[in-house]
């Protein structure tokens, strides 16, 4: 299979791309993987830790889509949310399944040094397009409170619950859902205008 | 609850960490017209919208892509028995048309699906009846009947590798009979392909747990999966290296009173592989 043309990259639209997926265009997948996989394999790959084992969450979050292409409500959540918590998900299932669950918990821990490695290794001109967009969040997130930065990243990076994260930074879970909730409203009104968000 | 006890719970809303109760709490709430919550409601999702630009990211290989949308071009087979079914429904054998014309359709869609994606010659080997008959025994009686999968070979069908196995077997659950699936295990990508019919399709979106363990010891795979509204379910579940080709295979309904394999509950020895 080739990769996708450049120009029909840059000129995605997600949801025309979702609609295309439920008619089992093959192509529009592609490009959906292009756009978005990155992110949805960091995701995976910082919650399980195993490179393979990311891929093959990542491999079930996009069939997903392909298979049950109504699950995804446009009108609920932006395409990359809902993948992204698909991701979450799906990789929390996949280590709660592991017997060895606290071993694999500090391996998290130290995979998300690891992760962020990656995160300027893309290469595909689509995740080019949404590198500004992505550095002007991570600007946003490092300006936030230490704990409400930890919280949210703990919370969403690593597929810890409230109550684990609560365990974890040893606040209580009602600060911590605190945090992590005045967190995502300072993301929110520090960029939505910014990026034309709500 | 109030509005404050409420938000609270969003961001595990979203995130799909509550129980059943709280999402119905929050949902009629918002349904109800509570403008302040749903301003809330869609805050937060901006947030998380937001947060999830900034998730840790890793290059997907282009072999990896290739091997996603090759699974998504077999699995259109796969759920799509329409097309299998009025090809191959009237190719069945006489034992097929004993089970349940949906199970049967859903076999036929299977092999249909590998015809089409293999072109060897061989036969394969097909699932028998037995499974449908275990479904009126008590479980212990059950749970001895090895589905092995050396049934009878039609003669259509053999335009399929000799890798591939496939068998059948059917939930006794709660209530019984209302499950049955066929496994197809594919040792040349190292899958085992579970394919779900719950019949007849009701009720609505019930989950399932299902559970595969290496020779009834080692669990390889625990998995929840949800009927949709025709009753169907389809999942793919990758397997490591099987040293021992029976598995054992585990079917309940989520609100099943045990939640973990037991000898009491549906227990089906699945042999896949040589």
């Amino acid at each position: 299979m080739s990769r996708v043309p450049k120009q029909e990259l840059a000129e995605y639209d997600t949801k025309e791309l979702v609609d295309r997926i439920a008619q089992r265009e093959e192509l529009a997948l592609s490009m959906l993987i292009e756009v978005y996989g990155p992110r949805v394999l960091g995701l995976c790959r910082s919650i399980v830790g195993e490179q393979l084992e990311a891929e093959s969450v990542m491999s079930d979050v996009f069939l997903e889509l392909w298979n049950r292409p109504q699950s995804y409500d446009a009108e609920r959540a932006s395409i990359a949310t809902y993948l992204l918590t698909l991701a979450r998900s799906r990789s929390i299932d996949r280590l709660r399944r592991r017997s060895s669950q606290t071993v694999q918990m500090e391996k998290i821990m130290s995979n998300e040094t690891q992760s962020t490695r990656h995160d300027h290794s893309e290469t595909s001109e689509a995740a080019a397009l949404l590198l500004e967009k992505r550095q002007q969040v991570q600007c946003a997130l490092l300006r936030l409170p230490k704990q409400q930065r930890d919280a949210l990243q703990l919370a969403f990076f690593s597929g810890l619950t409230h109550r684990e994260v609560s365990a974890r930074l040893q606040l209580p879970l009602g600060t911590i859902k605190s945090h992590i909730r005045k967190g995502l409203m300072q993301l929110k009104s520090e960029l939505a205008d910014t990026l034309e968000l709500g | 609850m109030d509005c404050k006890s409420l938000q609270e719970l969003f961001v595990e809303y979203q995130l799909g960490e509550l129980d059943e109760g709280q999402v119905d709490a929050i949902e009629r709430h918002i349904s109800n017209g509570c403008e302040e919550c749903e301003r809330e409601m869609s805050s937060i999702l901006i947030g998380i919208d937001l947060l999830f630009e900034a998730a840790p990211s890793t290059p997907v290989s282009q072999a990896r892509l290739t091997k996603i949308v090759e699974r998504a071009k077999r699995s259109q087979y796969l759920i799509d028995t329409g097309s299998g079914t009025a090809v191959l429904r009237n190719s069945m054998p006489q034992y097929a048309l004993t089970i349940s014309a949906y199970v049967g359709s859903l076999a036929a869609g299977l092999l249909f699906m590998m015809a089409v994606s293999q072109s060897g010659s061989i036969p394969i080997s097909l699932q028998n009846d037995r499974a449908s008959s275990n479904a009126h025994l008590p479980p212990s009686q059950a749970r001895t009947d090895s589905l092995d999968g050396q049934g009878i070979v039609p003669s259509d069908f053999r335009m399929v590798q000799p890798e591939y196995r496939t068998t059948e077997f059917v939930s006794l659950g709660h209530p019984p009979s209302q499950f049955r699936a066929t496994a197809v295990w594919d040792p040349l990508v190292g899958e085992i392909h579970f394919f779900g019919f719950q019949f007849p399709p009701a009720p609505i979106d019930r989950d399932y747990i299902l559970w595969v363990e290496q020779a009834g010891t080692v669990p390889i795979a625990i998995q929840t999966l949800r009927s949709e509204e025709n009753g169907s379910c389809f999942f793919t579940i990758k397997t490591p290296l099987v040293t021992t080709p029976r598995l054992f295979v585990t079917l309940e309904p989520k609100d099943a009173p045990v939640k973990q394999p037991s000898d009491d509950l549906q227990l089906w020895e699945l042999q896949v592989g040589n």
